[in-house]
């Protein structure tokens, strides 16, 4: 997956920074860049509802070691300071954060890499559960973005009791305006999204002429990315990155 | 971590935090993927204060089954209890 060599300088920097949302707020991210010279893409990650967490620092990370500039805005830091599945059970007992002012803080995420040095301007959106949701409605939303990776997204297609004011929209209907190329990732044992939501979604991009690519993986149900739980698969979680890795690497770096 | 199934309960109680007890007026109940409990779903019961509903937090998660159980068992403690009192 990655074409370093042994004897090859590798440096990265991970750290805190304070960024603007578009809105203007002033947020917390989580920033993880090369230190070696060069223009990189930018990839923009979207966490989950478990958090701004450990698990999504490490995607940061990842995405970084593989040559991107990695942005994970804390998407909760308006909810108050603690331990990150404690604010995310906050953030839930609320009923989510809006996703006006999502997309409004994955903008200004967006905006703050756009504008580091070694940026070659592309951006790619990576978003699991909630965040994967998340990364199809901006991807609706805007057309700010080269590439978007949806890992089963739940909620993107939802019935009319699930709207609320926070979630306004379900983001299925806004398929029309799907702006970039979308990867899209499930597991066939899934609940949320089931695969007839999925089924779904995909009829929808298929009849409206949309770029994409679904991979739907047998033997495996939601957040099977996620190493730290009883949901991982390994063998659909390696296929899986190595899928998103070559997306990644066709439609923001040409 | 995507259902938002999430209910709430108002809550007259307390709970120990490491070495101190505290007060709790409210008990989030959700039901969504597992985070620690080997189970593809779990509930949680995700008391708190709402004075400070953060640091307050006190929390379980158990499988559905153990919740299942659980609610037998107060329903089964609280009929016996309303025979003394």
């Amino acid at each position: 997956m990655n074409d370093y060599k042994t004897h090859d300088y590798e440096g990265l920097i991970a750290e805190t920074v304070s960024m603007k949302s578009s809105n203007g707020d002033e947020i917390n991210a989580y920033l993880a860049k090369p230190l070696t010279e060069g223009n990189f893409p930018i990839v923009v990650l979207i966490h989950h509802l478990p958090g701004w967490d450990e698990l999504y620092k490490e995607f940061t990370r990842k995405f970084a070691h593989h040559g991107y500039i990695a942005i994970c805005p804390d998407l909760y830091h308006r909810e108050g300071n603690g331990s990150p599945d404690d604010v995310a059970a906050e953030v839930r007992s609320n009923g989510g954060v809006s996703d006006k002012q999502v997309i409004e803080d994955i903008l200004g995420a967006s905006d703050y890499a756009k504008n580091l040095s070694n940026s070659n301007g592309k951006v790619g959106l990576f978003g699991t559960c909630s965040g994967g949701r998340h990364g199809f409605l901006i991807g609706c939303s805007t057309d700010n973005f080269d590439a978007i990776v949806e890992c089963w997204g739940g909620n993107v297609v939802m019935d009319d009791a699930s709207i609320t004011e926070k979630q306004p929209i379900s983001p299925h209907t806004l398929t029309e305006s799907l702006s970039s190329p979308l990867l899209g990732l499930f597991g066939n044992d899934d609940v949320s999204p089931t695969p007839e939501q999925v089924d779904e979604h995909e009829n929808l991009l298929k009849e409206n002429d949309k770029d994409y690519v679904f991979h739907r993986y047998d033997g495996a149900g939601h957040g099977f990315m996620y190493y730290q739980t009883p949901l991982y698969r390994q063998q659909q979680s390696l296929d899986a990155w190595e899928k998103v890795f070559n997306f990644f690497h066709e439609k923001l770096r040409s | 971590m995507c259902t938002m199934i999430s209910e709430k309960a108002d809550v007259k109680g307390s709970g120990k935090k490491t070495n101190n007890w505290i007060p709790l007026d409210s008990c989030d109940i959700y039901y969504d993927h597992s985070t620690y409990v080997d189970c593809e779903h779990s509930i949680t019961l995700s008391f708190k204060n709402e004075m400070n509903p953060i640091d307050s937090r006190i929390t379980v998660e158990i499988t559905p089954e153990s919740a299942k159980d659980i609610i037998n068992k107060i329903n089964a403690a609280l009929e016996k209890g309303n025979h003394i009192s």
